[in-house]
């Protein structure tokens, strides 16, 4: 099976298909314990523009072109 | 005490916690602020950065989050920030804070009413960061936020109370709390704030890069309390003079 | 619900109490400060200032003149109606008194209004009993258009009416509405108002925050000095008017004074009446400079019930409008009748004595208030 094209933060790397918004993140490296409770990850999601809740990262399927915006919350302002 | 949104504080000193050489600099400095708001930025996460862990070290402190919308250039960039905000805290509170001005970074005032609109709708607590306009401030309480941010000068600049004669016009009229935010850059800049009746300010510039940001955190703290006391204290105020030529009341007739 | 709400929850004993403590230190300080609380009117108005009325009045006038110019705005009372369903022991109109009953009709309120004009003014109050029947929305739907058309601005002191008439009386171009508390204390309030709806302290008390709501360029206040305690009413006015200006900011505030006056026909013991003392000249005029030193954005205005020496010595002192050749019955400008009068007016002057009155103190009569874009 060919692999997709997604864009993270700006940048295009590749998947499988089908692949988990929660499993693309941990292959990312941007969730160290998936077992943590995800609110102390202290990340947002957001796929195509819109957020994504948490709870719906382990079933949401990326497809061809998605793109991921993923922010966290540090020191400023 | 300090009541926001029906949350009492018992600090009427707010932290920014950017631009400190370090985040345990950061943290020792709100620590020795007794502050018990901080404000927060957004920023993309990347793997292949360097984790900054400032969100988890002040966590360790357990004050209230505040997350800011910086960055955002216009009410739907903010509304999306704020919501981001929410994903990551699940917490309410939002400093709402657009500025496309890049020069300056002065509040655009018309996107700040429209977001202020839009997100106390959603249930946010919102603080709008807002130039000293006596009626801008009385429009955002009348949308429902829940306390007005009137600068005191442009951000960074250290300027101090430029807006003195607006802010006391602000708080005079004011049914939320006020909080004096960007300008101030001393102690006695801060206690001025506080005795002309502000409810809390916020300092960020000042304490970050000051020579040692730990002690000048907690001059920071203590001149805070020192000018809320003298205003609590009830100060007198100057004298206007207003001396006729002649009598003005002769004609009255004594009963 | 809203400012009525603040209002209601006040300590009326604690208040007369404090009025009662203030000294000459108390005094001194409120004149030193350049931003006043309630206290300091507390302060301002009681026993203790009077003293200092010679420099209050100085203080005052300074203050009316930086905000309001040298103007004086002159209106006159136009009496539509003395039907009244409230029995009310201190007013002429109240229902058990038998007089004779009018209510103008459209043809006589254009009479009205053409003599008005024809004396020179732009302004008028329409004031009526409170006969919500005969003397309510339909009628001042009817008549309304007719007036505004001839007037620049039209104020109205009526029955306390529901959110949604006002509402429609600001579409019908109403400019301003009074509605006085005449006292602030519920339990005097009960003594004096025995029969009708006025009896209702509460909804005429909220009438503002209707006002306010339905968006009323300016609400008008006031006690009817001598009902109860007059300092306790004043204190209470004061902290209404500042209410008003806090949460309907976008109104402004108008204080009037209206002192107690013998009304002919009144078949009550006038001493079974006036229980409270009422303020002298030396009171109302400190009465008047409190008011000023306290709230300097807001109108204060003097009736004809005070004499004419009076209001000459106090207009320049921090009045910035004023009722001339006033009439109080309904018809009384340009068809004069056995009818009786509301009150007794004092300074009975006709408008251009008034208006050279107001010229001779230095200051401009203004016949027209601001005119709205459409």
């Amino acid at each position: 099976m060919s692999q997709i094209s997604i864009s993270i933060n700006g940048t295009q790397v590749t998947c499988a298909p089908n692949t988990s918004v929660l499993a693309f993140l941990t292959t990312q490296g941007l969730i160290q314990d998936i077992s943590q409770d995800m609110i102390q990850n202290g990340m947002a999601v957001a796929k195509n523009g819109s957020i994504l809740a948490k709870p719906l990262w382990a079933n949401s399927s990326l497809q061809h072109n998605d793109k991921l915006d993923v922010f966290t919350l540090v020191a400023g302002g | 005490m300090l009541t926001l949104a029906n949350q009492k504080f018992s600090s009427r000193l707010l932290m920014g916690t950017g631009k400190f050489s370090s985040p345990s600099i950061m943290k020792r400095s709100v620590k020795s602020a007794k502050s018990t708001m901080v404000t927060l930025a957004m920023k993309r996460l990347s793997a292949h950065v360097e984790h900054d862990n400032s969100l988890a070290l002040l966590r360790e402190l357990n004050v209230t989050l505040l997350p800011n919308t910086s960055g955002a250039k216009n009410a739907q960039e903010a509304i999306f920030a704020a919501e981001l905000a929410y994903e990551v805290l699940g917490s309410p509170w939002v400093k709402l804070e657009i500025h496309p001005d890049q020069q300056h970074l002065l509040p655009d005032p018309i996107e700040t009413l429209r977001a202020a609109e839009v997100l106390v709708k959603k249930g946010f607590n919102v603080l709008p960061y807002c130039h000293a306009d006596p009626v801008l401030c009385r429009r955002l309480e009348e949308v429902g936020c829940a306390a007005v941010m009137p600068l005191g000068a442009p951000i960074g600049t250290n300027q101090g109370l430029q807006t003195a004669l607006f802010l006391r016009i602000i708080i005079e009229q004011a049914n939320v709390p006020v909080i004096v935010d960007a300008g101030i850059g001393k102690p006695s800049e801060a206690m001025a704030a506080m005795e002309m009746g502000a409810d809390a300010v916020l300092v960020n510039t000042a304490i970050a890069t000051a020579a040692n940001p730990v002690a000048m955190a907690s001059a920071f703290s203590k001149a805070v309390e020192i000018g809320r006391n003298a205003y609590e204290a009830g100060m007198p105020n100057t004298q206007q003079d207003a001396q006729p030529s002649s009598p003005l009341t002769q004609f009255l007739v004594q009963e | 619900m809203g400012i009525a709400s603040t209002l209601m929850s006040q300590d009326l004993s604690n208040i007369a109490l404090s009025i009662q403590s203030k000294t000459n230190k108390h005094v001194e300080l409120a004149l030193s400060k350049t931003s006043r609380n309630l206290d300091d009117f507390m302060a301002l108005i009681s026993p203790a200032a009077t003293p200092y009325i010679e420099e209050m009045a100085a203080q005052s006038q300074m203050l009316t003149r930086a905000r309001f110019g040298n103007t004086m705005g002159l209106f006159v009372p136009l009496y539509l109606a003395n039907l009244c369903a409230n029995e009310c022991t201190y007013c002429g109109f109240t229902m058990s008194n038998k007089i004779k009953r009018t209510v103008l009709n459209l043809s006589q309120i254009e009479s009205e209004i053409d003599a008005i004009t024809d004396m020179g003014f732009s302004q008028v109050l329409l004031v009526t009993g409170e006969h919500e029947k005969k003397v309510g929305m339909p009628y001042f739907s009817e008549i309304l258009p007719a007036i505004r058309a001839k007037v620049s601005n039209v104020m109205m002191e009526v029955q306390p009416l529901p959110q949604k008439d006002y509402e429609t009386l600001k579409l019908l171009g109403v400019d301003a509405v009074l509605v006085y508390q005449e006292t602030y204390n519920p339990q005097e309030y009960a003594r004096y108002h025995t029969r009708g709806k006025k009896q209702d302290f509460l909804w005429r008390l909220q009438a503002s925050d209707r006002i306010g709501a339905a968006g009323i360029d300016k609400i008008g206040i006031g006690a009817l000095l001598g009902l109860g305690d007059w300092r306790t009413d004043s204190v209470m006015t004061a902290l209404h008017g500042q209410l008003i200006q806090q949460h309907y900011w976008r109104s402004r505030v108008a204080i009037s004074f209206p002192r107690l006056r013998q009304c002919e026909g009144n078949t009550n013991d006038s001493a079974n009446l006036l229980t409270q003392q009422f303020p002298n000249e030396t009171q109302l005029l400190q009465l008047i400079c409190a008011h000023r030193l306290f709230n300097p954005q807001a109108e204060l205005s003097l009736s004809t019930r005070e004499s004419a020496r009076f209001r000459d010595g106090a207009l320049p002192l921090g009045i910035t409008t004023m009722s001339a050749g006033s009439q109080t019955q309904p018809g009384g400008y340009s068809a004069p009748s056995e009818a009786l009068n509301q009150f007794d007016i004092d300074d009975i002057r006709p408008v251009n004595a008034v208006a050279a009155a107001i010229e001779a103190k230095g200051l401009e009569p203004v016949w027209k208030d601001w005119m709205a874009f459409s």
